[in-house]
């Protein structure tokens, strides 16, 4: 005797042996299977979701675009503000003119110069304020909006520095920040000290100062624009299933088509898209679709063959089976909600057309089955609520901000309910519209 | 079962329906929970197993290819129960490599001795012996396993599952000869 004759010896006294479970044990199963089940359905909920919040957080985390509302922001303050002096201080060529050079080259560009002005601005703005100030209790001025006064201030100033030195007024002969060292004080300056300051002779000058004109923001150029385009598309296609019969339904069910073209399946669907630019004529992009996904196909069912059965001649060449088998038309149709994110790339070949191709990965968010033959085979959902897919397809510039695409996209089918037997192969072809915004 | 009822039932499990989900748990649960006592430490243990087995089931019922589902689903429970001990040890099966032919003496009225026993005295006797020795013994004697087919479940080699089964042979019969002298056989 060998060990191997002992295989298994014991397995008849165990074959009928079992224990008795706790009466409550199926709660625990029951509880487990629904909570994996809600977790499923909302994680498949939830992935659209998600990959819409992360469309839009790595839209926002784009390195360009913080960085262009800074530099715009500080470019709108810089311009503003040497604006403001600009005018108040127009005497003053020599500021006028860094201002008027800085809105020529941008200064947004050059953060060291775009630094070096708003130095300089504020101590602008600081002797404004010490000459508004001291300005303030007098009558004259009393009357004069802020930036009034201080232009006027500023101009009675520059009479007093002409007065005492004797020299002729004129438009961008001083530039106070060379006049004035930083480590001087007010009282060592007679120009700014508030206590030599008449307001006896005002000449409201403010008129024939050339003002300098504000350039929109969005018109200075700027190194630095955002990467990314958006855009939203409608889609909507035709979708090419080819249909197989194997031998597991035929053993069941003696299934055939009754007309095998007869399967039709369309689908819909909307989505955002990210691009990014890499060169010229390539771009990399991705996306995110929610749509629908039909498919009906009528077959002609006919049931198996009953074991025992009669079959009678009636006559030239004609018999008839007893019991008659049952069967008839039926149709099934499959629904599915899905979701798609896609990562993909773009090029042009011609001014206003390319191709484009994409690898996708498909969720499905709900399905729902129906067949016209109650007695008909069961659909089977599939366990996998994911798989991967494909695009391929043309793209057209109908105008400045749309495109139009014709693309060819593929699936897994285990995403759709299926029926044992019965295999489908499908394939969509698509016309969508993009807006870019 | 009729395999009408079973046909119905797994079809309803396919379809998610949670009453004929019910319906296989309550046909199958008392041998699936005595294949889980086999392996388990305590009865707890097997309780968690057969819940996880079930689900696990459940689960996986659309791959069902046919063939006997109850011998599928055993597989499956046996399987949860080696995965659960390997958990609960937080490490694999502490088997000592040993290729050395498991020889004994194949006459010596051991497996009259054992078949003489209710099958609640063989548990006793094999929930005495180390861990390692019980389920080869178990996979082998009371499943049906070939030692390939334990070599390659506990990752194994095929001398090693012999040598361990020898082992739980010895013990067995060890325990044996103490039972027969406690009760006067």
């Amino acid at each position: 005797m060998k060990q191997e004759d002992e295989r298994g010896f014991l397995s008849d006294r165990f074959d009928d042996w079992s224990g008795e479970p706790i009466p409550n044990g199926w709660n625990g199963i029951e509880r487990k299977l629904r909570s994996e089940t809600i977790r499923r359905r909302l994680a498949l909920a939830v992935l659209p979701l998600i990959l819409l919040v992360s469309f839009s957080v790595s839209y926002f985390k784009n390195p360009f675009e913080p960085k262009v509302e800074k530099a715009s922001i500080a470019k709108n303050e810089v311009v503003q503000q040497g604006l403001q002096s600009g005018n108040a201080f127009i005497s003053k060529g020599a500021a006028a003119d860094k201002i008027q050079m800085n809105q020529g080259e941008n200064p947004a560009s050059d953060n060291s110069k775009v630094a070096s002005i708003q130095n300089e601005n504020q101590e602008i703005r600081q002797r404004q304020n010490l000459l508004q100030n001291s300005a303030t209790p007098k009558p004259e001025l009393a009357v004069l909006d802020t930036d009034l006064a201080n232009a006027v201030a500023i101009q009675e100033s520059e009479n007093l520095i002409t007065e005492s030195e004797n020299q002729p007024l004129l438009a961008g002969s001083v530039d106070p920040t060379t006049t004035l060292p930083s480590n001087s004080s007010i009282e060592e300056l007679a120009y700014l000290n508030p206590k030599e300051a008449s307001f006896s002779t005002f000449i409201f000058e403010t008129q024939a100062i050339p003002q300098l004109s504000e350039k929109p923001v969005s018109s200075i150029p700027s190194k630095a624009k955002p990467g990314f385009l958006r855009s939203i598309s409608i889609q909507t296609g035709y979708a090419v299933s080819s249909v197989e019969l194997n031998s597991a339904m035929s053993e069941k069910w003696k299934y055939s088509m009754s007309d095998p073209s007869f399967t039709q399946a369309g689908f819909a669907s909307i989505g955002v898209r990210l691009e990014q630019p890499i060169k010229r004529q390539f771009s990399c992009f991705y996306g995110l679709e929610i749509g629908t996904f039909i498919r009906s196909s009528t077959l002609t069912a006919v049931s198996k063959l009953p074991e025992s059965y009669e079959i009678s001649s009636m006559g030239d060449g004609r018999f008839s089976v007893s019991p008659q088998m049952e069967g008839g038309k039926e149709v099934r149709t499959s629904l599915m909600a899905f979701s798609r994110a896609e990562l993909g790339v773009r090029a042009a070949i011609t001014r206003h057309s390319g191709i484009l191709a994409s690898v996708q990965g498909w969720g499905r968010l709900g399905s729902k089955s129906t067949t016209t033959n109650n007695q008909g085979a069961a659909f089977v959902k599939s366990s996998s609520s994911i798989a991967p897919g494909f695009r391929i397809g043309t793209w057209w510039q109908s105008g400045p901000f749309s495109q139009v695409e014709f693309t060819y996209s593929g699936f897994s089918e285990k995403l759709t309910d299926s029926t044992p037997g019965i295999s489908f192969r499908t394939g969509l072809l698509g016309l969508s519209f993009r807006q870019s915004f | 079962m009729k395999p009408e009822i079973l046909q119905k039932i797994l079809k309803g499990c396919i379809e998610e329906d949670a009453r004929q989900q019910r319906a296989l748990y309550e046909s199958f649960a008392k041998p699936m929970l005595g294949i889980c006592l086999r392996y388990a430490a305590d009865r707890m243990e097997a309780e968690d197993v057969l819940q996880l087995g079930f689900i696990k089931v459940f689960k996986s019922i659309s791959t069902f290819q046919g063939g006997s589902f109850e011998g599928w689903m055993k597989r499956i429970f046996i399987r949860e129960s080696i995965n659960q001990y390997h958990h609960r040890r937080r490490r694999p099966l502490d088997f000592v490599e040993d290729n050395s032919a498991a020889i004994f003496n194949h006459s010596d009225g051991f497996i009259e001795a054992i078949s003489n026993l209710s099958t609640q005295e063989i548990l006793k006797m094999l929930a005495r012996i180390s861990e390692g020795s019980r389920i080869v013994f178990t996979l082998f004697a009371i499943e049906g396993y070939t030692h390939a087919e334990i070599g390659e479940m506990l990752g194994i080699s095929v001398g090693t599952s012999k040598s361990q089964y020898s082992r739980a042979r010895q013990l067995l019969k060890q325990q044996l000869k103490n039972h027969l002298y406690e009760t006067g056989r």
